[in-house]
């Protein structure tokens, strides 16, 4: 199942948000679809999902055109949206209830749906609280397992960890992990370039609504010059020896760190790694 | 610049942010005012208060009451047969219906006007729910009564000087005819006295020999229910009142679906299989559920401690619910395909409810409207309402009728849904 954008053309009035971008998303990839704020991803995941039409240009998901077959369309897509889509009103449960029965399932397979979207956000001790009494990264869970309960094939989160802790940043990773290995494709945008590094296979960068790049992830990395190398040791030596062993075979060094040790380490060191509201 | 001013000036900013929205906020007074004017002003063309007459007398005397009530600037005068008139009155069609019986027109004579005790009576069917318009009929018809009997002679003083000068025309016949001289003398003699008692404050307006119009008007409260039913003005209030309620909450699930678009929850809806007619059309059958459990309430109260009486039996009262629930469902989405923001919204549902509210008599009653709002009543859905929920109640005019004023409702409904659908914008 993959995605075909061509020649797209996106317009609110006199604002140009997409501009002549044409890219394809190859099935069963995860691909990363990178860009400032403003470059248009969001307006171009509308128009792939068939909730805003293009101002020109064709999109084809599974082969099928979202301007005349959405609703086809519509079945081979879950759209992770960039804001908090859920009803705040109703609990965890009745929100994946309502979606699962609208994307059409019904009785014990709704049940099962509803359950695997619990697991899935790991929201099952807090199926009966209402939305607004989740925390952010609760609700982003939400978000992304109200999107998913019609097993769809194609797969597009707009920004799904944005104001989510490492922990639940970390389980949407794996998440997606889980998903896209089980032959899923998968569509991620976000402004984080390692999350795009640890997950995605392929990329597009597009910048005012044009696409930059297009390429499977190691060519598009050694497109940058390298500003340094890695080198990992079989074994753990001093950091002292190590610098002092490379001076002495002539390198001029401008830094030698040891890996792992970054804030975001200290910070799941100190506050575990499994997710804080997951009891 | 102090915290005050940086609020209004967000405030402001944010009113006129919407500028479609902000110029109806302004002109929707406009509308109401002209609006109201129009159905409150004296001089241009107010409408005129239907009355029934069914002349069963056919005299010339009652020919010439007819005429003077049809030549009333405020009545337009309907003539029908009696069982015509019974169906319209009890059906709340018509407020107020004269019958003449047979043999009236003998009886409307000077004589008459002179009677006293036991008097004959001319009888007024009204509507229980509009006693004013037969207080106004009443009046007008006493008026025409008075002045069709007599015209000339109407005051006391006039009477004297006529018999005076007839006394007078006598002249040297008198002595020949003793009697009818002395006749003139008496009724001169008897009309100065009835002068100086109606001049005197003490006695002024007690009986006597006054003149009163020559037939008492009777009124009888017409109900289709039956004789000893009578109006439930509970049953009339609580109708309108609830009404107006749940076309305001109509239009707060309109703001819902506002606040949907902008909460990002109505494209993830459009993301599901739910076609746009779905998603529309469950969002007023919600308003047409809480409709039915507020109608319930309101009325299961209303029966248990104000006497009301569902006299058309509860399958009439439920037919009719289920029409206002469809009703206000479907208003709640038609205003939202009218209007594209919450602001106006608020301008649009503010003028459509007061409008329809107005228009429907839960305010004010109809004949206070100019005619041509009078005559757009069957254009009117909370017209068909309101008589639904009088006639499944007090007025008890049967399943029938029930299923008459529910279907045009649903009519509308299919209409407001329709509209809504089409109009309906997504972002
Ligand atoms: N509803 C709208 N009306 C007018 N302009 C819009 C609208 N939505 C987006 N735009 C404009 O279109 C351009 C692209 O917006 P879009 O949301 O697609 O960008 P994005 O790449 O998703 O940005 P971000 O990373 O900030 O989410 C922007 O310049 C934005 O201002
Ligand atoms: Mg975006």
């Amino acid at each position: 199942m993959s995605i075909e954008i061509q020649d797209l053309h996106v317009r609110y009035g006199e604002q140009v948000a997409v501009s002549g971008l044409s890219l394809t998303v190859p099935e069963g990839s995860c691909f990363g679809l990178l860009g400032p704020n403003g470059a248009g991803k969001s307006s171009t995941i509308r128009c792939i999902a068939t909730t805003q039409a293009p101002t020109s240009g064709t999109i084809r998901v599974g082969g099928k055109d979202v301007a005349t077959e959405g609703a086809a369309v519509r079945a081979l897509l879950g759209v992770v949206p960039q804001g908090l889509a859920v009803y705040d009103g109703l609990t965890v449960q009745q929100n994946l209830r309502i979606f699962g029965g609208l994307y059409g399932l019904e009785g014990a397979k709704l049940a099962e749906r509803v359950k695997w979207g619990l697991e899935l956000s790991q929201l099952g001790a807090h199926a009966t609280k209402k939305a607004v009494e989740l925390s952010g990264g609760m609700k982003r869970r939400l978000n992304i397992a109200a999107a998913l309960l019609h097993d769809p094939k194609i797969l597009i989160f707009d920004e799904p960890t944005a104001g989510v802790d490492p922990q639940s940043r970390n389980h949407i990773f794996e998440t997606v992990r889980a998903l896209h290995a089980e032959g899923r494709t998968v569509v991620y945008t976000t402004h984080y370039m390692e999350e795009v590094e640890a997950l995605c296979d392929r990329v597009a960068i597009v910048d005012h609504g044009k696409l930059a790049a297009c390429d499977a992830l190691p060519a598009l990395l050694a497109r940058a010059a390298p500003t340094g190398f890695h080198v990992t040791l079989k074994a753990p030596a001093p950091l002292a020896d190590v610098r002092a062993r490379l001076e002495a075979a002539g390198f001029d060094l401008a830094e030698v760190a040891a890996e792992g040790r970054t804030l975001e380490s200290a910070f799941l060191e100190l506050t575990g790694r499994g997710l804080r509201d997951a009891s | 610049m102090n915290a005050f001013f940086w609020i209004l000036r967000k405030d402001l900013g944010v009113f006129f942010s919407d500028r479609k929205g902000a110029a109806m906020v302004i002109i929707v007074p406009l509308v109401l005012g002209a609006m109201m004017g129009l159905i409150f002003d004296p001089g241009g063309g107010t409408g005129k208060l239907d009355v029934i007459v069914v002349d069963d007398d056919h005299g010339a005397a009652v020919g010439d009451l007819v005429a003077r009530l049809g030549a009333e600037p405020s009545l337009n005068v309907l003539p029908k047969t009696e069982a015509e008139a019974r169906e319209a009155v009890t059906g709340g069609k018509t407020g107020v219906a004269i019958r003449f019986a047979p043999g009236t027109s003998p009886k409307l004579t000077p004589a008459a006007l002179f009677a006293s005790g036991d008097r004959d009576g001319l009888t007024l069917w009204v509507d229980p729910s509009r006693k004013t318009e037969a207080d106004i009929v009443t009046g007008l018809l006493t008026k025409a009564m008075m002045e069709s009997v007599f015209s000339a002679v109407g005051d006391p003083t006039q009477q004297q000087k006529m018999f005076q000068d007839l006394r007078a025309g006598l002249g040297a016949d008198a002595a020949a005819r003793p009697e009818l001289a002395k006749f003139l003398e008496d009724g001169a003699g008897f009309a100065g006295e009835n002068d100086a008692r109606a001049k005197d404050p003490a006695t002024a307006g007690s009986g006597g020999m006054a003149l009163k119009p020559p037939l008492d008007v009777k009124t009888e409260t017409l109900v289709a229910a039956g004789p000893t039913a009578g109006f439930q003005s509970y049953a009339h209030t609580f109708a309108g009142m609830l009404m107006q309620f749940l076309l305001f909450s109509a239009s707060g699930q309109a703001r819902n679906l506002y606040a949907e678009r902008d909460a990002g929850t109505l494209d993830r809806l459009r993301m599901t299989r739910a076609s746009k007619a779905q998603i529309l059309l469950g969002s007023a059958a919600s308003v047409g559920v809480v409709s039915l459990m507020a109608t319930a309430v309101v009325f299961g109260v209303g029966m248990a401690f104000f006497g009301i009486t569902l006299r058309s039996g509860p399958l009439a009262f439920f037919v009719v619910a289920l029409g206002q629930a469809a009703f206000v469902g479907s208003f709640a989405i038609l205003l939202a395909g009218l209007a594209n923001s919450s602001k106006q919204l608020d301008a649009v549902a503010t003028l459509l409810i007061l409008a329809l509210c107005f228009v429907s008599g839960a305010w004010v009653p109809t004949f206070m409207l100019p005619h041509a709002l009078q005559s757009a009543g069957p254009l009117v859905p909370t017209r068909w309402l309101l008589d639904g929920m009088a006639g499944a109640t007090w007025r008890g005019l049967g399943l029938g009728h029930a299923l008459e004023c529910a279907g045009v409702l649903f009519g509308f409904a299919v209409v407001f849904s329709g509209i809504a659908v089409k109009r309906f914008r997504w972002g």
